[in-house]
């Protein structure tokens, strides 16, 4: 460390003191949660959302989760087409939750989706008291569809999606 | 400044010093020498101390489980500093009762490399001076890394993959 | 059931004034705002706790002074990343020596339920298994901004905690 041999008296103690002024009146990079909500990128991974219309009952999310957080409940119906002829049978969905105590957030369900009913949304803000409620439900999960962002727009040069050009 | 040196030639000085009593096989480019247990211990010795092989590091020692049928194997990486080449030692070893000699004098860091090993997947390591568990809790039961050991959670809860009422298909 | 920390200041479950409700709110605004973090930060979601100490999420300014020098002098234990069974003894041995109140947030899947690897055969799955948890933050990693959420939460279930009912219970956690 050098010493100031000229400058005079308190030379460092001024300098430090000017140094600590600047910090002071900087502007801080601080972002004010929970005043401020962060912005995140569209594709974040904060909560998985369920669109249940979407939903076909197939079981492919639940079969490749590796976690086996999803839980599916679902019954078959059978319906009488009003104009006569075969009976139509659907899968309904009685209980879709999802254990965010167990999710690693890895998104192969959204991926295995076939129908487009699991989507990322960047909620992160839903801690709990108690782990049974952190088991969310169909309804909760149907909530969390409205924060969902539209995906990124895609880079220069890259190729249209099939739907686009048909 | 060292040489390295090509498979055929490692493998003419082990076959040379050791006869029938290992096996040199080039495995895409790399040096694998399947030794029998009793030479294990002087093989890995000649390694370190003949002046053009030079393995004088060791990367890890572990255990391979081939099935009922294959047993166990060791697996120790030795790599030259001097010379930068690798050599890969193995040690067939039966199912039932597996030992093998500890090479922990000749290269310290196999230490806790054999303990991990030996916690993991049973094979006894004679000479071994202080074999405790390493990465293990002390009152765990088993050798986890063996083909035949369940992971208990996997039991216990059930597949939500499967609608009610319907089997489980059994790929396996 | 956790040991009960060591008693800590005048206010114990015989002290009445603490019945009194300005008494009581002075109480716990004072023990909500001036939290001593003990961070157990453990694999991965310690990175995410450290973040969460730095500039840009400040967790200063809710009151959390950022890393007590120890458990002795700490009164809130983060428990980021998974916990080992090996690992275990260490952290009931930690928790118990905590002073009385004491609260803890488990963060991250692999402290609150064990996670990824809630079938490993080395894994304590979940740390309330150990010690009870008042907060549980779901994610893997959760976001800097999930803890200050955590942190939140806590707080507002010291604001309308009874200082009594807890160093009479024994635990910490409402299980």
């Amino acid at each position: 460390m050098e010493t100031q041999l000229h400058g005079g008296f308190g030379q460092g103690l001024v300098k430090g003191l000017s140094v600590t002024l600047r910090t002071m009146l900087h502007r801080s990079v601080t972002v004010q949660y929970p005043h401020v909500r962060p912005d995140l990128p569209a594709r974040s991974r904060g909560v998985i959302a369920l669109k249940q219309e979407n939903c076909t009952v197939c079981y492919k999310c639940s079969r490749e989760c590796p976690d086996w957080c999803i839980y599916i409940d679902a019954h078959k119906e059978t319906h009488e087409p009003a104009g006569g002829g075969r009976a139509r049978s659907a899968k309904i969905l009685d209980r879709f939750a999802i254990d965010y105590a167990l999710c690693m957030y890895c998104g192969i369900c959204v991926e295995a989706c076939p129908f487009d009913a699991l989507f990322w949304s960047r909620e992160f803000d839903y801690a709990e008291y108690d782990i049974h409620e952190l088991t969310h439900e169909k309804e909760r999960l149907e909530e969390w569809t409205y924060t969902v962002l539209p995906p990124p727009p895609l880079e220069v040069g890259a190729e249209a999606p099939e739907e686009a050009s048909a | 400044m060292g040489r390295p040196l090509s498979a055929e030639e490692v493998g003419s000085r082990l076959r040379a010093r050791f006869g029938d009593d290992v096996e040199v096989a080039d495995t895409f480019g790399q040096v694998a020498a399947t030794v029998t247990v009793d030479r294990y211990h002087d093989l890995v010795r000649f390694l370190r101390d003949e002046p053009e092989l030079a393995c004088d590091f060791c990367d890890f020692t572990g255990g391979v489980d081939l099935g009922p049928d294959g047993g166990f194997e060791v697996v120790t990486q030795l790599t030259s500093t001097e010379h930068h080449h690798d050599v890969r030692v193995k040690v067939r070893l039966p199912s039932t009762e597996p030992a093998c000699p500890t090479i922990s004098d000749l290269f310290p860091t196999c230490d806790w490399h054999e303990r991990e090993t030996m916690e993991m997947f049973g094979i006894r390591f004679e000479g071994h001076p202080h074999p405790v568990k390493l990465l293990l809790a002390e009152p765990f039961e088993g050798f986890p890394l063996r083909k035949d050991f369940p992971l208990m959670s996997r039991e216990v809860k059930p597949w939500p993959g499967v609608p009610e009422g319907e089997e489980v298909e059994d790929d396996e | 059931m956790a040991q009960r920390g060591l008693d800590v200041g005048v206010i114990t479950e015989k002290t009445p004034i603490a019945k009194i409700k300005p008494v009581r709110f002075l109480l716990n605004w004072g023990r909500r705002y001036s939290l001593w973090v003990f961070n157990f930060g453990l694999a991965c979601c310690s990175i995410e706790f450290i973040a969460a100490s730095t500039a840009k999420n400040d967790f200063i300014r809710l009151g959390v002074i950022p890393f007590a020098h120890g458990p002795r002098q700490a009164d809130l234990l983060v428990v980021a990343g998974t916990l080992t069974d090996k690992m275990a003894p260490v952290i009931k041995r930690l928790y118990d020596q905590m002073p009385d109140p004491k609260y803890v947030i488990s963060f991250g899947s692999c402290s609150n339920c064990g996670g990824p690897y809630w079938d490993s055969y080395s894994v304590t799955k979940g740390v309330d298994q150990i010690i009870p948890v008042d907060v549980f933050v779901p994610g893997c990693p959760p976001r800097p901004e999930a803890l200050l959420h955590g942190i939140i939460r806590l707080q507002e279930k010291i604001r309308d905690e009874d200082i009594q009912e807890k160093f009479r219970s024994g635990t910490t956690a409402v299980s």
